[in-house]
């Protein structure tokens, strides 16, 4: 006869070795869908404190092939580069939340803004940006347009824009839409006109 | 004697130094590899130098063919293929295989839980385990299972513009390599032999054809006269090689040339081969005729977009592009294609190539989502030209072209309209159109997301080739008829 005092010593072990075991399964399940999604864990800036404003977004809309404006509310510093960084953010969050107007890559951020000369703006982007990004002219093209035009519209006096993926520059941003040249905010604003 | 250290540290140095710098700059040794074909797919082996003998992961080498298991057991590493029990021993030189002792031609290796064989006996391990034919070509590193094998033959057309047909039993898609009086085509994944080496032939245009193997893939290289171009055909069992440009219609002004001039670079309908008046041919350095250059976009390790699971970019812009050179040619337009096979080539490469070459016309073509349509685009750039001395800036080519480029695309978009697509024109800042010094448009087209299938399908290939070709051969028209 097995002494009662061991029975119960003996099934609070079993339970203990059943709840670690499914511990560590849940924690391995975790960091393989971490990996799998490409989550890179880079630091960014934080957000700044500032003032809620208004913000107009030009927001792509990838099944309607067209760039429509809407309102809405951002944190805004009153520094130039960080208040063009949070606008872009705001852009950004739209796409990455679920359901998406117009999907991103998971991990798209904006790292930082350079202001040169308060006319030429360089948006620096994480590397998941443009790894993730969804290849094709017309996507491409509409986050380029959808992003200089929100940039123009809330951060008045930019004329020039420079993307940069990761501190680097790159070719293009998914095999088309072209990242060496400097945007003329003119000119895109006329490209983007053709999507309204 | 006194050692003068410093002296010594010197001198030891500098004859050092070089020898670093040679192998730090010497080309890094391309990976070799074997090549493995059969009736249902090619895969490649890495193949690995120990001590001056090549070998092979044994895993890698049967993975692709079906299950494989390999574990130690004492000594032995036991082998589990298909059903199929074998056993391999390190250092030893043979191996048992159904049971029977099967001669590998060196020693077995094993290295981190690999074991390794030597490159050779993928020959008798294969045909011991699989109990089909095979054939290695050792030194091309070409392993065939199962007479997995395409045979061409060439056929010589001679003429005063002689042209060569290359007829192959299974499509092909090689990569093209030209080079001054010298075409090669490679065949990486295609099981490509020839029982010929090097035939040499009296002709003015084509002088001879080589077939050689190196490093898992095969090559035939076509010599003759300066310019030779390559075109694919009949599903990609034809290619033609033949002379690049009739030199009359490039000696005379675009403007002079009648709307019927044959094309520059027919394909193969038989006409094509026919003599040519003399008028039409004479010295090949003269200017280059009206020729429009069609780019299908990305290709090699840039697959493009994915449309669907199964279908890329590149594959869907190469077809599409063979398809617009032979609706072109229909109409008289003479076409060269940037890349007639699945090559990497960078952006500024493909504006160098369309530059150099004075193309009159450039499309480039693209496929991608979301569809369903048909999209046009031009330069996003400006119509102000800016030079520096003699030189327009790269990145500012186009500027001198835009107003013909946009006049173009609406064209183009307007004879898509036609045919029923749903069609949009646009100004876009893709790469490399702002380089290019000619008229230039991109064509993307997109599938509906429910019919990603339709963009590979002939019929919607050939109704977006013909408008495109058809607009095209009405603009150099018109463009011919201005003063």
């Amino acid at each position: 006869v097995i002494p009662r005092h061991f029975q119960i010593t003996i099934t609070l072990l079993l339970v203990a070795i059943l709840v670690s075991g499914f511990y560590i399964i849940r924690l391995t399940h975790t960091e393989q869908a971490k990996n799998l999604g490409g989550i890179e864990e880079k630091l960014v800036a934080p957000s700044p404190s500032g003032k809620q404003e208004h913000i107009q977004m030009l927001v792509a809309y990838d099944e309607d092939r067209a760039l429509r404006w809407r309102d809405a509310t951002a944190t805004l510093p009153k520094e130039r580069n960080l208040r063009a960084r949070e606008v872009l953010r705001a852009l950004l969050a739209e796409y990455l939340q679920a359901p998406s107007p117009h999907p991103l890559g998971k991990g798209s951020d904006i790292k930082d803004v350079y202001m040169i000369n308060n006319e030429t703006a360089v948006i620096d982007t994480t590397a998941q940006f443009a790894d993730g990004h969804p290849s094709g002219i017309l996507l491409e093209e509409m986050t380029i347009c959808s992003m200089i035009e929100t940039l123009s519209a809330n951060v008045p006096g930019i004329t020039r824009v420079k993307f940069v993926v990761d501190g680097q520059e790159r070719d293009t941003l998914a095999g088309h839409a072209d990242l060496m040249s400097f945007y003329q905010s003119s000119a895109v604003h006329e490209m983007a006109r053709e999507f309204q | 004697m006194r050692w003068n250290k410093p002296g010594k540290f010197r001198a030891a140095l500098a004859a050092v130094f070089p020898l670093l710098c040679a192998l730090l700059l010497s080309p890094a040794d391309p990976e070799r590899q074997l090549s493995v074909y059969t009736p249902q797919k090619t895969y490649a082996v890495e193949v690995q130098d120990r001590q001056g003998q090549l070998y092979i992961n044994i895993t890698d080498l049967l993975g692709p063919l079906g299950a494989v298991d390999i574990h130690r057991d004492g000594k032995d590493w036991k082998l589990r293929f298909n059903g199929v029990d074998g056993a391999f021993s390190e250092g030893s030189d043979s191996a048992r295989l159904r049971g029977k002792s099967v001669d590998l031609g060196g020693k077995t290796l094993v290295e981190t839980n690999h074991v390794l064989v030597p490159m050779g006996a993928s020959f008798a391990i294969i045909s011991a385990l699989l109990k089909a034919p095979v054939e290695l070509h050792q030194s091309g590193r070409r392993l065939f299972i199962e007479n997995t094998t395409t045979r061409f033959t060439a056929e010589l057309k001679k003429s005063d513009k002689s042209s060569l047909l290359l007829n192959f039993d299974h499509p092909v898609n090689p990569a093209i390599i030209q080079e001054d009086g010298k075409i090669r085509l490679t065949f990486k994944r295609e099981p490509v032999v020839s029982n010929i080496t090097n035939q040499p032939w009296d002709d003015k245009t084509i002088h001879s054809i080589s077939f050689s193997e190196d490093n898992g893939a095969a090559s035939l290289t076509v010599t003759g006269v300066s310019g030779l171009m390559a075109s694919l055909s009949g599903d990609g069992r034809n290619i033609i090689i033949e002379a690049a440009a009739p030199t009359t219609a490039a000696a005379q002004p675009v403007a002079s040339l009648p709307a019927a001039t044959p094309p520059a670079t027919s394909p193969l309908p038989p006409a094509a081969a026919a003599p040519q008046t003399p008028a039409e041919t004479g010295e090949t350095h003269a200017a280059p005729a009206f020729f429009v250059m069609i780019d299908p976009g990305h290709g090699g390790s840039d697959p493009g977009a994915r449309l669907g699971d199964k279908v890329l970019e590149k594959d869907v812009t190469l077809a599409l592009a063979r398809r617009l050179k032979a609706e072109l040619q229909e109409r008289g337009v003479a076409a060269r294609i940037l890349r007639d096979g699945d090559t990497g080539l960078t952006l500024d490469q493909r504006a160098e190539i369309t530059n150099g070459q004075h193309a009159a016309l450039y499309v480039a073509l693209h496929a991608g989502m979301p569809g369903p349509g048909v999209r046009v685009y031009c330069s996003g750039g400006t119509t102000t030209a800016v030079a520096s001395g003699k030189f327009l800036l790269w990145d500012n080519a186009q500027a001198n072209y835009l107003a013909r480029s946009q006049t173009l695309a609406k064209e183009v978009a307007g004879g898509l309209a036609k045919r029923n697509l749903r069609v949009s024109s646009l100004s876009t800042p893709l790469r490399p159109l702002n380089n290019i010094n000619a008229p230039a448009i991109a064509v993307e087209i997109a599938p509906g997301s429910d019919s990603v299938q339709d963009v590979m399908g002939q019929k919607f290939q050939t109704t977006v080739a013909s408008g495109i070709a058809s607009e095209i051969a009405q603009t150099r028209s018109r463009w011919e008829k201005q003063p």
